[in-house]
């Protein structure tokens, strides 16, 4: 891999990977992007991942069997920038046994049921190397959804008005111990989750500490957050709100 | 009366020198004899495929080729852990240990009575000398260089490798990550370069475990300890997105190990968004507070926290970062700060504080730490040396191990899993 960035330099500036042009045969640029992808990914670099891995995802020809494992990295990449697939898309591709569960337990902020489900299909996921960033991401988009699910029934509806709200991190702190059913979650923890979630632009608001409380609390949608080259075609994709 | 007794000193110095010399030259007679008989050999070996090549064998039985240690002894070159015990300042040939040289040396001709054959000195390394050793930090610097020399003469003698081999840079690679943690945010830390020269040392000597392991496995002989060590090799190089790459690709059976689990967790906590060359990384899930939970859990041995705790200044900055990025109060007590970022004492805390350039407002009691969004900006990655504060954790967690009393606890790390060596 170190040599592959070594080899590769010159052609990975972003430039050059959206202008691949008429001339390149489409096998030959969908095999660039899809491993181009796949480097960026490991390397944690998921938007450029994600954006790469779409454009191979829909130039594939719909009856190679390649398609199949461009989606694979395209929906961890996915998960990670906040965008889900739509479930028939994964089941037309058989991977819905894998990936639905895992979008499900985002969706509800479930991480102890995450973990199990990671666990029972360890194989199958180290075999595509991707266990180490599923559990990075779909951990922090679990404690995105735990932190919206909380803003949310504190004070109901006001999210999508907009409006900004106040909550307190020992609310956060009882989530988060529900979520992964581990008690040794307290508000130290919540406010250490809050901060990373703020720092990265995934919630916007301000930490009072000696009070536990976050303020002015509002969690935009993670499209917002995420310039994106390649749009998701609108009925392949969906965003995880 | 004095002058004839200095005299006879001297005189019987020199004598002793001058044996000394007859001796050397003796020595690098039969030395150049044997090169020669070697060179006739190996002119025969050409003629040879790879397959019916023969490896050499070292006939070396002690720690120490004869040759080495007179010419060390002449050219001042014994150390002090070398000397007698009863008189430092005259070398003890039953404890020299071949020193490490660098293959291209001008001696580079490797003769099979250079080459030690596996491996008492790895013993005697980490059983006898260790403990008389009158400190770790003394002892480290010699052992580290004294181990790269035992891994050397194993490379040189490819066809000798074997169970014995894994089981030696096993031994090998746990000092180093004591030794690792020890230069990085010990009592005395080392120097920068320092540090990055054992990291260097280190690197290799796992990856040269890894291949025994892949090879090994290849002919269906599995080690027991493979998801020890791979769990080391994750929590070392933690931004090399190539490691956990190759990791998962182990047997499932070994990549389920608790061992290599845990170290995934750790991994996943341990990232921080400009961790990344390119650009800032996207969701990347890090709470100091829960990082130090997962490493208190009795899956957490002594030596993955000293492996941690070297990248714990990194990420207690950019948690400083963020915290002044998004706090609203101007000041943080000195106590919550401390327990936030994991510190053992308040000095700690007000010392890390100090260095990342944040006010100490004294006249509050319990002292608050002036914190704000100005500081933000002013803190940027590797702005003050990782050694600089202490703040160490592998202690704490020792503490918790030792409370836990897991079998996992290795009392004595470095310790061979076998009663004898041989």
């Amino acid at each position: 891999m170190h040599l592959f960035e070594q080899v590769m330099r010159p052609m990975l500036s972003t430039k050059q990977l959206h202008v691949l042009t008429d001339r390149v045969p489409k096998a030959d640029t969908v095999e660039f992007r899809y491993w181009v992808g796949r480097y960026k990914l490991n390397l944690g670099n998921i938007q450029q991942a994600r954006d790469l891995l779409q454009l191979a995802f829909n130039d594939c020809p719909n009856r190679s069997k390649n398609k199949r494992t461009i989606l694979i990295y395209l929906t961890a990449a996915s998960i990670g920038c906040g965008i889900a697939p739509r479930p028939a898309l994964l089941s037309a591709f058989n991977l819905h046994a894998q990936f639905g569960p895992v979008l499900e337990h985002i969706k509800y902020g479930n991480g102890a049921a995450f973990e199990r489900h990671l666990n029972a299909w360890m194989p199958w996921f180290a075999k595509f190397e991707l266990v180490l960033v599923l559990k990075e991401k779909v951990t922090f988009m679990i404690w995105r959804t735990i932190l919206r699910r909380v803003a949310l029934i504190s004070d109901p509806g006001n999210l999508s008005a907009d409006r900004d709200v106040q909550i307190s991190l020992k609310l956060v702190a009882d989530a988060l111990k529900i979520g992964y059913q581990d008690d040794s979650y307290d508000v130290d923890d919540a406010q250490m989750i809050v901060l990373c979630l703020i720092d990265q632009g995934y919630a916007r608001g301000g930490v009072r500490h000696v009070a536990a409380m976050v303020t002015k609390l509002h969690i935009p949608p993670p499209s917002a957050l995420t310039k994106h080259a390649a749009k998701p075609h609108s009925h392949e994709l969906y965003h995880i709100d | 009366m004095d002058g004839i007794s200095a005299q006879e000193a001297r005189a019987q110095r020199f004598s002793s020198r001058t044996s000394l010399q007859d001796r050397y030259d003796e020595l690098s007679r039969r030395r150049r004899e044997e090169i020669k008989r070697m060179q006739a050999a190996s002119a025969e070996d050409a003629q040879r495929t790879l397959d019916t090549a023969v490896a050499l064998v070292g006939t070396c039985q002690e720690y120490c080729p004869e040759f080495e240690k007179v010419e060390r002894h002449l050219r001042n070159e014994v150390k002090r852990l070398e000397m007698r015990l009863d008189d430092e300042t005259e070398p003890d040939y039953t404890r020299m240990v071949k020193a490490f040289a660098r293959p291209n040396d001008i001696n580079s001709t490797k003769l099979p009575s250079d080459v030690r054959p596996p491996p008492k000195t790895v013993d005697y390394l980490f059983h006898s000398l260790l403990p008389q050793a009158p400190s770790w930090i003394s002892a480290q610097e010699f052992i580290f260089d004294r181990t790269r020399a035992i891994r050397q003469d194993f490379t040189i003698q490819g066809g000798s490798r074997g169970a014995i081999a894994v089981e030696c840079h096993e031994r090998i690679a746990r000092f180093h990550i004591l030794s690792l943690h020890e230069s990085r945010i010990g009592p005395q830390p080392d120097r920068d370069w320092e540090v990055a020269l054992r990291e260097h040392c280190f690197i290799p000597a796992l990856t040269t475990l890894m291949q025994y392991y892949d090879d090994f496995r290849a002919e269906g002989v599995i080690f027991p300890n493979e998801a020890e060590f791979r769990c080391y090799r994750l929590l070392l190089q933690i931004r090399d997105g190539d490691v956990g790459r190759r990791t998962q690709r182990i047997p499932s059976e070994v990549f389920a190990s608790p061992w290599i689990q845990s170290a995934i967790t750790l991994r996943s906590l341990l990232q921080h968004p400009t961790s990344i060359k390119s650009g800032r990384a996207l969701s990347v899930p890090y709470a100091f507070t829960r990082l130090l939970k997962e490493l208190k859990r009795p899956s957490t041995s002594l030596l993955m926290a000293c492996l941690v705790d070297t990248h714990l200044m990194t990420l207690r900055k950019e948690t400083l970062r963020a915290m002044a990025g998004s706090y609203l109060n101007i000041s943080i007590s000195v106590p919550t700060f401390q327990t936030l970022l994991g510190f053992n004492t308040p000095v700690e805390a007000e010392a890390f504080a100090t260095e990342a350039g944040l006010k100490i407002l004294t006249e509050k009691s319990p002292r608050e730490i002036a914190i704000n969004k100005s500081v933000a900006q002013n803190i940027t990655p590797c702005e003050f040396p990782l050694c600089a504060v202490h703040g160490t954790i592998a202690h704490t967690v020792m503490a918790s191990t030792l409370q836990h009393s897991q079998p996992k606890l290795e009392r004595n790390p470095l310790g061979s899993s076998r009663s004898e060596v041989t």
